[in-house]
C-alpha cells in the first residue's frame, strides 16, 4: 500500500512540476504579501516597538506561515468535483482507497509547491531583511513542521471536499475554514500580539499548531518548541483523520442508497 | 476563422438597446441564482462572515498599534468596506468577467458573436455570483462600523465596482493575444483586490503611480475610501474621471482583442 501511495505522490509531483502557471501566480502573490508587510512592520514597529521581536523576525514569521498556506493545493475542489460529477464511483474500484490516493496526490503536488515557494519566499525574505534569524536546526524544524502542517491541512481540505455529498458547493465552508485559520493560526499577526482571550481560543484550535507553531521558530522560540508543536500536530492529525474516515463512510453510504 | 466584431456603440438608440439587453440578462441571472435558495444564502452569509473574520486580524493589529501612518481602525474599515462592497457589486452585476479569459481560450464567445448585443456585455452578464451579496452587505456594515455611512457610499461603491470590473476586463483580455491566460488573469485580479485592501500610506510615490495605472487599486479603493472619509470636489472629480477613463480603456482593449479572436470549432446552443 505504501509503494502504491508513493507512486501517487510521484505522479502528482511530476504533473505539478510540468504545469507551472499556478505556482508562478502564487509566487507573485507571495512576493506581494512579503513586500506589503515588510513596509507595514517597519512602519508600525518604528512607532510602537514590541519587546524582544524586531521587524525582520516578523517578516520571517510571515514568510514561513505564508509558505505553508500558499503551498497546500486546494484539494477540496477536486474532491467536490469527484463527488458532484460522479467520478468517485469509478475511482472507488481502484486498488488504493480513494481518500489515501487523493491525499497522496495532494501531498505530491504540495511537495513541489513547497520546494519552489520555499526557495523563492525565503530568498525574498533574506533580500528584504538582510538577515536569517533561524539556525541550521531551526531550519530542520521549519521544514519538518511545515510539511507536517501542510499534510494535516490536506486532510482537513479533503474532509471539506467530502461535504459535497450533502451540500454540493463546498466553497463557503472552505472560506470560513481558511479565514478561521488565518485569524486563529496567526497567519499575519503572531499570536503573541493577540488579546489573552483570543490567544486562548487560538491555542485550543488546530490552527495555532498549523501556522503559528512553525512560524514561531523565526521569533526565537526555545528548541523544545519544535517537539511541542509536533506533538500538537500529531494529536490534531489523529482527530482530523478520524473525522475524515467518519465523513467518508457516511458519505459513501449515501452514494449506495442513491445508486451512485 | 477571424470574425468581425460588433462591439461598439452607435448612437443613443444603441445604448438604450444595450442597457435593455443587459437588464434582461441580469433579471434572468438574479432569478436563477435566487432559485437555488440554500446555495444563495450559504454563499452570501458565509462570504459576509468570511470578511468579518478577516477584519478581526486588522482589529488585532490596530488594537495593538493604534495607527498605521495616520490610518486608524475606522479608516481601515472604510477602505476594507468600500473594497468589499465594490467587489461585491462587480461580481453580482458583471459576474462573467472572471471567466472571460477561459471563454476566450475555449472559443465560448462564438455564440455571443451571433447575437445582436455587445459581446462584452453578454460575457460580463453571463453569470452572477451570490457571494457578492455577502461582500456588499459586509462591506456596508464595515463602513457603518467605522462611522462613515453616508450618501457618498453609493457613488464610492459604484466607482469601485466599475474599476474592479474594468480591471478584470483588461487582465482577461490578455487571453486574446496570449494562450492559456485564465489562471494568470485570475491571479492578477487577486493582485488588484489584495493591493486594494492595504492602506496606501504604506507605499512610496513610485508604487502609488503603479497603483493608479497598471494595478488600479487607487481607483478601486483608495479614492472611493477618500470619498467616504472626507469628500472634496477634487477627490470626487479625480475618482470619477479616473474610473471612466479606465473603463473606456478596458472597453477599447476588449474590442481590439475581439478582432484577434479566432472562432472555436465547437457547436453549442446558448440558452
Amino acid at each position: 500500500m505504501l509503494r502504491k501511495s508513493l507512486a501517487f505522490v510521484e505522479i502528482a509531483a511530476r504533473q505539478r512540476a510540468r504545469d507551472r502557471a499556478a505556482i508562478v501566480g502564487r509566487m507573485g502573490f507571495y512576493a506581494l504579501i512579503l513586500f506589503i508587510f515588510s513596509r507595514l512592520w517597519e512602519v508600525v514597529l518604528a512607532r510602537t516597538p514590541v519587546p524582544g521581536i524586531d521587524a525582520d523576525s516578523f517578516l520571517w514569521y510571515l514568510a514561513i506561515t505564508e509558505w505553508i498556506v500558499l503551498s497546500v493545493p486546494l484539494l477540496h475542489l477536486e474532491i467536490e468535483r469527484d463527488v458532484v460529477r460522479g467520478d468517485l464511483a469509478y475511482r472507488l474500484t481502484r486498488p488504493v482507497p480513494y481518500p489515501l490516493a487523493r491525499l497522496a496526490e495532494g501531498f505530491g503536488d504540495m511537495l513541489v509547491r513547497m520546494s519552489v515557494l520555499g526557495a523563492f519566499g525565503f530568498a525574498l525574505a533574506f533580500v528584504y531583511t538582510g538577515t536569517i534569524p533561524i539556525g541550521p536546526w531551526g531550519w530542520v524544524g521549519v521544514a519538518a513542521l511545515g510539511v507536517s502542517a501542510g499534510a494535516l491541512t490536506l486532510v482537513f481540505y479533503m474532509t471539506i471536499g467530502l461535504l459535497a455529498f450533502w451540500i454540493h458547493d463546498t466553497r463557503p465552508v472552505y472560506w470560513m475554514w481558511q479565514k478561521a485559520s488565518f485569524v486563529l493560526g496567526g497567519l499575519i499577526v503572531p499570536l503573541e500580539l493577540y488579546p489573552d482571550w483570543l490567544r486562548a481560543l487560538a491555542d485550543a484550535s488546530p490552527f495555532s499548531a498549523l501556522l503559528h507553531g512553525p512560524g514561531r521558530i523565526a521569533l526565537g522560540g526555545p528548541p523544545e518548541l519544535v517537539f511541542e508543536v509536533a506533538a500538537k500536530l500529531l494529536v490534531w492529525s489523529a482527530v482530523a483523520i478520524t473525522i475524515l474516515i467518519l465523513v467518508f463512510r457516511r458519505g459513501l453510504r449515501s452514494v449506495v442508497i442513491g445508486g451512485g | 476563422m477571424p470574425v468581425q466584431p460588433r462591439d461598439r456603440a452607435h448612437g443613443s438608440g444603441h445604448v438604450v438597446a444595450l442597457l435593455r439587453g443587459y437588464a434582461a440578462l441580469m433579471r434572468t441571472n438574479l432569478r436563477s441564482s435566487m432559485a437555488l435558495r440554500v446555495a444563495f444564502v450559504m454563499q452570501s452569509v458565509f462570504m459576509a462572515l468570511n470578511n468579518a473574520l478577516f477584519f478581526v486580524i486588522w482589529w488585532v493589529l490596530f488594537e495593538r498599534f493604534e495607527e498605521i501612518r495616520g490610518w486608524r481602525l475606522d479608516d481601515f474599515a472604510a477602505l476594507y468596506g468600500i473594497a468589499a462592497a465594490g467587489y461585491g457589486l462587480s461580481v453580482i452585476f458583471a459576474g462573467g468577467v472572471p471567466d472571460l479569459a477561459q471563454r476566450i481560450e475555449d472559443g465560448d464567445l462564438d455564440a455571443m458573436l451571433t447575437l445582436p448585443q455587445s459581446v462584452l456585455v453578454q460575457a460580463a452578464a453571463a453569470t452572477t455570483r451570490p457571494a457578492g451579496w455577502g461582500d456588499l452587505v459586509s462591506g456596508i456594515a464595515l463602513i457603518a462600523l467605522g462611522g462613515h455611512l453616508s450618501a457618498w457610499v453609493i457613488l464610492a461603491a459604484v466607482l469601485s465596482a466599475v474599476t474592479f470590473t474594468a480591471s478584470g476586463v483588461v487582465l482577461h483580455s490578455a487571453g486574446f493575444w496570449v494562450r492559456r491566460m485564465e489562471t494568470l488573469s485570475r491571479q492578477a485580479q487577486e493582485f488588484v483586490l489584495a493591493f486594494s485592501l492595504y492602506p496606501p500610506s504604506l507605499f512610496g510615490s513610485t508604487l502609488k503611480l503603479f497603483l493608479f495605472t497598471v494595478i488600479p487599486a487607487g481607483f478601486a479603493s483608495y479614492l472611493p475610501a477618500e470619498i467616504i472619509r472626507a469628500p472634496t470636489a477634487i477627490t470626487v472629480a479625480s475618482a470619477v474621471v479616473g474610473t471612466l477613463l479606465y473603463a473606456v480603456f478596458a472597453t477599447w482593449l476588449f474590442a481590439r482583442g475581439l478582432r484577434q479572436y479566432a472562432s472555436g470549432n465547437r457547436f453549442g446552443v446558448r440558452q
